[in-house]
């Protein structure tokens, strides 16, 4: 992408939404470069799969130029609506995998199809991308976008429509189930215990 | 909005290396993606300058099960099409116009049924009985 001037960049969302609503292209460009690569990590987080990834973070930015003309200023922060949409996008996604026989029951790390190239691999990010793959949606979602992306927990209960004790009950189960799968792999992976 | 989040317990203490190996590997879009994405976006443009151009207002589209920024179709919207819309009120009116016209004209007998009143008796003949049980109570 060409590179944006800085009136772009530092422009807030709602303002380079409008501006992009009434024909600036160079909005879109900006708004583009500031939360696909958002979108697009959570979509890798939640996913697994880099293609489903893009596919998902196209469909999130596209929604998001169709509202464009009508979006009701202050009643939503753009990065939230947008995780919310990816989120949502990701759950049916993983919905529409069920079914598939290798996805239908957890099996333990060390058995799960991956899981071993990952861990002998001994990349800590792709361990902990295994044990996130068999956390239930919801507590990964929470997990990905308090741990990863840094969200607060207010955004994530918007994203994840929800209240903030419910996302914090999502998190401290998440981070319980997370422990208690990769706590075996610490020494493999260079971490004393 | 990014927010680094504070360990809390021995969970945290666990975790936060493997979090922090995340954070640092990002699967960024690739050039083609971010392309498409802005291509994207001008033909959105492109469309609702069309739209508007021609008088008719840009359709919102909305995140599956996202919050609707925006306005968008309610639910008269929805069930006045379900109904069938204005062709089926127009239908409606007809109907309804017709009637109060029949009504008002107050046809002699026969003048709008030109087959006659022994039609009808001949349908009576088809159907006897119902009048008795109705005389019976």
């Amino acid at each position: 992408m060409a590179a944006l001037p800085d009136d772009l960049t530092d422009a807030p969302d709602e303002a380079l939404l409008r501006l992009y609503a009434n024909g600036d292209g160079g909005a879109a460009r900006a708004l583009t470069a500031r939360h696909a690569p958002r979108v697009m990590n959570l979509a890798w987080r939640m996913l697994g799969d880099r293609t489903e990834a893009e596919d998902v973070t196209q469909e999130a930015m596209l929604r998001l130029w169709r509202v464009a003309g009508d979006w009701r200023s202050g009643e939503a922060r753009l990065s939230t609506w947008l995780y919310r949409v990816a989120a949502n996008l990701c759950t049916d996604r993983l919905r529409r995998r069920r079914g598939v026989p290798l996805d239908t029951v957890p099996d333990p790390a060390d058995e799960a199809p991956g899981a071993v190239e990952r861990l002998m691999a001994g990349d800590r990010a792709a361990a902990l991308q295994a044990a996130l793959d068999r956390l239930p949606e919801r507590q990964r979602l929470a997990v990905v976008l308090r741990h990863i992306e840094g969200a607060s927990n207010p955004e994530i209960a918007a994203a994840l429509e929800t209240s903030v004790e419910a996302v914090e009950s999502l998190l401290a189960r998440g981070r319980r189930a997370l422990a208690a799968m990769l706590e075996g792999d610490r020494d493999k992976l260079g971490l004393d215990r | 909005m990014t927010e680094k989040p504070k360990e809390t317990g021995p969970t945290d203490a666990v975790l936060e290396p493997f979090f922090a190996a995340a954070r640092a590997e990002r699967a960024a879009p690739s050039a083609a993606l971010m392309a498409a994405i802005a291509d994207d976006a001008l033909a959105v443009q492109a469309g609702r300058a069309a739209a508007a151009g021609g008088g008719v207002p840009a359709a919102a589209a909305t995140a599956a099960g996202a919050a609707r920024p925006a306005s968008c179709p309610g639910r008269w919207a929805a069930f006045w099409a379900g109904l069938g819309g204005w062709p089926a009120a127009a239908t409606f009116a007809s109907a309804a116009l017709f009637g109060v016209a029949l009504g008002a004209a107050s046809p002699a007998p026969g003048a709008l049924f030109p087959w006659g009143a022994g039609a009808v008796a001949a349908e009576d003949a088809l159907f006897p009985g119902f009048g008795d049980l109705l005389a019976e109570g």
